[in-house]
């Protein structure tokens, strides 16, 4: 059940901070044109479903495959430079300079490159994300155990037998540490990068229902953004959950 | 042999200054020697050449006759202070060093089971156990017994019964004179003289910075030796360390 108290835990949280909100917006008798209420943003996600839930669906899958790929290339290069202490020499420079680089900046010129389409939205996120779990990565195996590092090269392993054997499993707290980062960036990502230039997407939904002052509506799309951020991080939770069972995380 | 150093240099793990220098060491199979030396005095560096995880900066390694690097397919090494892998139960983290050794899996805990049964039954009740659950010498025991089912003639172990209770340590000390007295060649790095003159046959003791064989002390075999002798023998070490300011 202890997997259950992080969750349950949020959920807590979540709905205080809803009923506070609630509560504030009761009490001082503000305009729902100001700051409207939860009650009046889940009712007009009630009765906007038809727009708000597939724009809420591109956004997600925007932010889903841009995890999905960060956390691919994070990995691959992240084992790459973990396996080469020369690689690593040469490219972890060039990864942290690259990482001045504000993404969002980038993000006008992914849609002059791929148009209006996922392809930008997905790379703008990849970019965010990769680089917490490359770190985590490369940092992650030195967290090795140095005796239990000796005991299998003392048996014999190459470098990719080392890698499997001892560093990886014993970079798995880190990993899930650098992937939790990852997946809080992403949503925040996949917006940014709607906001640039976007057919479709709570990003900009949020853009025309600013624009037109139908602040229910905004407040509709930060909180289904924000509901899918929380899925995001759920689903690192549940990551945490399957490795903490099989003793690679405590 | 199963081990011979002529002449053997070795820099430390971070490189710099030679740890040890000029070492001549010979190792037979059937014979425990025991690699005896104060903090710093190279022993465990020393070990680990012989493992193969450090090169030589001089002199030669032979193994089993051999110089050839992949020679080191020959030693069983135990590091010190190894503790067995959390995410591993007891028999995975005893099929660990097979598994290194390029043994697929299967085949490895397959391996590894048959080694504890024929070694240290009593650990089997332990199969289940995630490497977190076991008490200090039973990781101790566990390991050990992954190290020797490799089933390689020389066996280098480093202190490995440091975290091992009063109790324990004689059953393992026992299991460990054993292996030499089945015919495996055993190199045991410890700081205990008492526990060099219970189990080896021969005494090697390390001194000097950087150290060197200060002086090789070989009483005969050690399944002969009486209390006495081996109090005897002890105080010889522990006065020839003193030495070592």
């Amino acid at each position: 059940m202890r997997w259950l108290a992080g969750p349950l835990r949020v959920l807590v949280a979540v709905a205080a901070l809803l009923g506070a909100w609630e509560a504030a917006c009761a009490l001082l008798a503000l305009q729902e044109t100001t700051l409207p209420a939860p009650s009046d943003a889940f009712r007009a996600i009630g009765d906007q479903q038809a727009v708000l839930l597939p724009a809420l669906r591109t956004t997600a899958g925007e932010a889903l495959a841009g995890l999905g790929l960060a956390a691919l290339v994070g990995g691959v290069l992240g084992t790459l430079l973990a396996l080469s202490r020369r690689t690593r020499q040469v490219v972890e420079p060039v990864l942290a300079v690259s990482q001045t680089i504000p993404i969002i900046a980038l993000a006008p010129l992914l849609v002059t490159w791929l148009g209006f389409g996922l392809a930008p939205k997905v790379l703008v996120v990849a970019l965010i994300g990769f680089f917490p779990i490359v770190v985590a990565v490369t940092a992650g195996v030195q967290q090795a155990d140095r005796a239990l590092d000796e005991l299998v090269r003392g048996a014999g392993a190459g470098r990719w037998r080392r890698f499997r054997l001892a560093e990886l499993p014993a970079a798995a707290p880190a990993v899930v540490a650098g992937a939790r980062v990852s997946a809080l960036l992403v949503v925040p990502g996949a917006v940014a990068a709607e906001l640039v230039g976007a057919t479709d997407g709570l990003g900009r939904l949020l853009l025309i229902y600013d624009r037109d002052g139908r602040t229910t509506l905004t407040f509709a799309c930060v909180l289904l953004l924000a509901a899918l951020g929380l899925a995001c991080w759920a689903l690192v939770e549940a990551l945490d959950a399957v490795l903490r069972r099989r003793g690679l995380t405590s | 042999m199963l081990l011979r150093t002529t002449g053997l240099a070795v820099r430390g793990a971070g490189g710099g200054a030679a740890v040890v220098h000029g070492v001549d060491l010979e190792l037979a199979a059937g014979e425990l020697v025991a690699l005896v030396g104060r903090n710093g005095s190279g022993k465990t560096t020393l070990l680990r050449a012989v493992a193969g995880l450090l090169p030589a900066q001089a002199g030669v390694i032979e193994l089993a006759g051999g110089a050839d690097p992949r020679a080191r397919r020959h030693a069983a090494y135990l590091p010190q202070l190894a503790a067995p892998a959390p995410w591993r139960d007891a028999i995975g983290n005893a099929a660990l060093p097979l598994q290194a050794a390029g043994v697929d899996r299967r085949t490895a805990r397959r391996a590894a089971r048959s080694a504890i049964e024929r070694q240290d039954p009593a650990l089997l009740q332990r199969g289940g156990r995630r490497g977190g659950g076991l008490s200090g010498g039973e990781r101790q025991r566990l390991l050990l017994a992954g190290v020797l089912a490799l089933g390689r003639d020389l066996v280098l172990l480093d202190e490995p019964l440091a975290a091992v209770d009063a109790v324990e340590r004689d059953q393992a000390g026992a299991r460990i004179a054993a292996l030499a007295a089945r015919g495996r060649g055993v190199l045991l790095v410890t700081h205990d003289p008492h526990e060099a003159a219970r189990l080896a046959d021969r005494v090697v003791v390390l001194a000097g910075r950087p150290g060197t064989v200060v002086a090789t002390v070989a009483p005969g075999p050690a399944a002969i030796r009486t209390a006495a002798q081996r109090g005897e023998l002890a105080e010889h070490v522990l006065r020839l360390l003193e030495d070592d300011a």
